[in-house]
């Protein structure tokens, strides 16, 4: 068990990513990706799901009988779904109006499922928390880079509205690359995401083969 | 009974759950490798979703709304689905052992499935009447199997493609998702006219 | 036995216990934020009308002088009225209609002689990049619709081009434009069946 919070980073930001890698999560993964902006807020919300799920089911774990343990974490993961889903309800209304049916979704999410079962469930609090987060912010990073990809080539910008979603702070970030009506409208349809996902799982592939490292050919697919 | 029909012609294929939707996407790469196991699966989660469906209505309207605990509902509606996937596994034990045989292995992966989740949210949100949420559902959940048997298929024939090593697995599996999610786009605007 | 009893009383509580916490802390968010998403809701609804009914034509707040009317689809319509000096000048309702994707939302505002000061999509599954034209934020094309009315143009012009109609569609898609010309109509049919008691205090 990996206890060591380098290893913890390293894993949940690159070598374990949860989207490129294990291949969970993918619900949100293709649905909120339309732009760079919605998946970044779709990664941060999962990430702090997943943060503090992860903290929870470690700080009880002893109390959590192995028979139960199921329905507890599902339990667990629902309700730090809800209090997300309140906080940007009434904080981050426009984030939460976009993002819309995929907060309560987050809960049937198989990420933060098999993170608890893998590590939290057997780990000391603080750990588990840094697995939680890391994996989540990798997460994010994944769902920022999809939804880059596919603003940038289907609708010429990247992180459009984050000012509006996000707060005013982010609208530098905002950027345009080819003038309107000028992107490839399928980026952005349903088939770009699959498309765009499967070409960056690719390159994942070919950054790792590059480093000398063996190559994952399938992944990892425990629950459904 | 028109609009009806393109109600459910809509959900199964036009807004389909997992080519338009991006609902239960795990068990859309996860069980497809085979045409058998992905009807088997189908239709495990055919029942599932229906039956849940009916059950999270209720729910939502005799209880949360009732009584105001809307807030309550993503946690309801899971500990719902995961009671509904357990009492759909012990009827089907009773009444068909053959039918347990094929969907059993099956049924504890479906709680976790954001398609049952999300086809009940959506009911709640689409304000519907029991009966066209049970029909929503059911056609939601007809759109779910098909895509599911015809990637299933897909990647039977797949596996005897040569594929360049680097996107062998996941990469060309999204790929072909990617083409199928295109054949699905030919039929928006069929429930319209 | 006994001990496969008292087993299952343990998870039971077990289960219980944490069934019950998180119950409490769920409806403590709940008392905490209910008032800020009230108040979003609320925000939501004045920005949708304040788009179709202009400020100039009421005094009143419209989102608090509402009913509810059926409409011909047995549908529950919520009506808000702006008044000026008690004198209802306006209504705006939502109207439905059918386009490529899915239902077509929009946001209706009608002045007391029955001509149209506004309309708005609020919610649609159109094709973005195409069928979205009909947003205000992409294209001015739903705002040409104001000030037009069931008799201007006449009744059997309500339609876009394609249909014989005077409305143009826009480049890629007439699905799009034919659900809302249609919604609009609609709308504006429903006022008219419901004109008296939409504007009976005047």
């Amino acid at each position: 068990m990996p206890s060591n919070y380098k290893t913890i980073i390293k894993d949940g930001l690159w070598d374990n990513n949860g989207v490129f890698s294990m291949l969970l999560g993918m619900c949100p993964t293709m649905a909120m990706t339309t732009s760079a902006t919605n998946g970044f807020g779709m990664g941060l919300a999962t990430a702090a799901v997943m943060a503090a799920s992860s903290f929870l089911v470690a700080v009880f774990r002893k109390r959590i009988t192995q028979e139960v343990r199921i329905p507890v974490y599902i339990l667990i993961v629902a309700a730090m779904v809800t209090l997300v889903d309140l906080a940007m309800n009434a904080w981050m209304h426009e984030l939460y109006k976009v993002l819309g049916l995929f907060i309560p979704l987050i809960v049937s999410n198989c990420l933060p499922l098999a993170r608890l079962e893998a590590f939290a469930a057997r780990s000391e609090a603080l750990p588990s928390l840094a697995d939680g987060l890391f994996m989540g912010l990798g997460f994010t990073i994944a769902l920022t880079v999809i939804g880059g990809v596919r603003e940038i080539i289907g609708s010429g910008t990247l992180f459009a509205d984050a000012s509006l979603l996000l707060g005013p702070a982010f609208r530098s970030m905002e950027l345009r690359f080819l003038p309107a009506d000028m992107g490839v409208l399928m980026m952005v349809l349903p088939p770009g995401g699959f498309f765009v996902t499967g070409y960056l799982v690719v390159a994942k592939r070919l950054l790792d083969l590059k480093a000398g490292k063996e190559i994952q050919m399938t992944g990892a697919h425990s629950v459904g | 009974m028109k609009e009806t029909a393109l109600m459910m012609i809509g959900a199964a294929l036009v807004n389909n759950v997992i080519l338009a939707r991006f609902l239960g996407l795990c068990s859309f790469m996860g069980v497809t490798t085979r045409i058998d196991t992905a009807a088997g699966m189908g239709m495990a989660t055919t029942f599932v979703i229906t039956v849940s469906a009916m059950a999270d209505w209720a729910v939502q309207h005799y209880v949360l709304d009732a009584y105001g605990l809307g807030f309550l509902r993503t946690v309801t509606f899971i500990l719902v689905i995961a009671s509904a996937v357990q009492f759909t596994e012990m009827i089907i034990r009773k009444v068909s052992p053959t039918l347990f045989q094929m969907l059993g292995i099956y049924l504890p992966l479906i709680t976790t499935n954001c398609a049952v989740l999300g086809v009940a949210l959506l009911l709640v949100e689409g304000n519907m009447s029991l009966i066209g949420a049970t029909l929503f559902a059911f056609a939601s959940a007809a759109g779910y199997s098909l895509v599911m048997v015809i990637f299933a298929g897909l990647r039977e024939r797949l596996v005897l493609a040569q594929v360049p090593r680097l996107f062998a697995g996941p990469p060309i599996a999204f790929i072909v998702a990617g083409l199928l999610a295109m054949a699905f786009m030919g039929f928006s605007g069929i429930s319209t006219v | 036995m006994k001990i496969g009893n008292l087993l299952h009383v343990r998870h039971g509580l077990v289960l219980g216990c944490f069934c019950l916490g998180f119950g409490l802390v769920l409806a403590f968010t709940d008392r905490l934020t209910s008032k800020d998403i009230a108040a979003r809701a609320l925000e939501d609804r004045q920005n949708s009308l304040s788009q179709v009914i202009p400020g100039s034509i009421h005094d009143n707040d419209p989102v608090e002088d509402k009913l509810v009317i059926k409409d011909a689809g047995n549908r529950d319509i919520t009506v808000y009225r702006s008044r000026l000096q008690g004198k209802v000048t306006g209504v705006a309702f939502e109207s439905f209609g059918t386009g490529y994707g899915g239902e077509i939302r929009l946001m209706l505002g009608v002045d007391d002689q029955g001509r149209l000061l506004g309309v708005r999509v609020l919610a649609h599954h159109e094709t973005p990049g195409l069928g979205d034209k009909i947003e205000s934020k992409k294209s001015d094309w739903i705002l040409r619709f104001t000030g037009l009315s069931l008799g201007n143009p006449p009744v059997e012009r309500w339609k876009v081009k394609k249909d014989g109609g005077q409305f143009d569609q826009f480049a890629g898609a007439t699905i799009t434009p034919r659900g809302v010309v249609r919604a609009i109509k609609s709308g504006l049919d429903f006022y008219a069946a419901n004109k008296a008691s939409l504007i009976a205090e005047n």
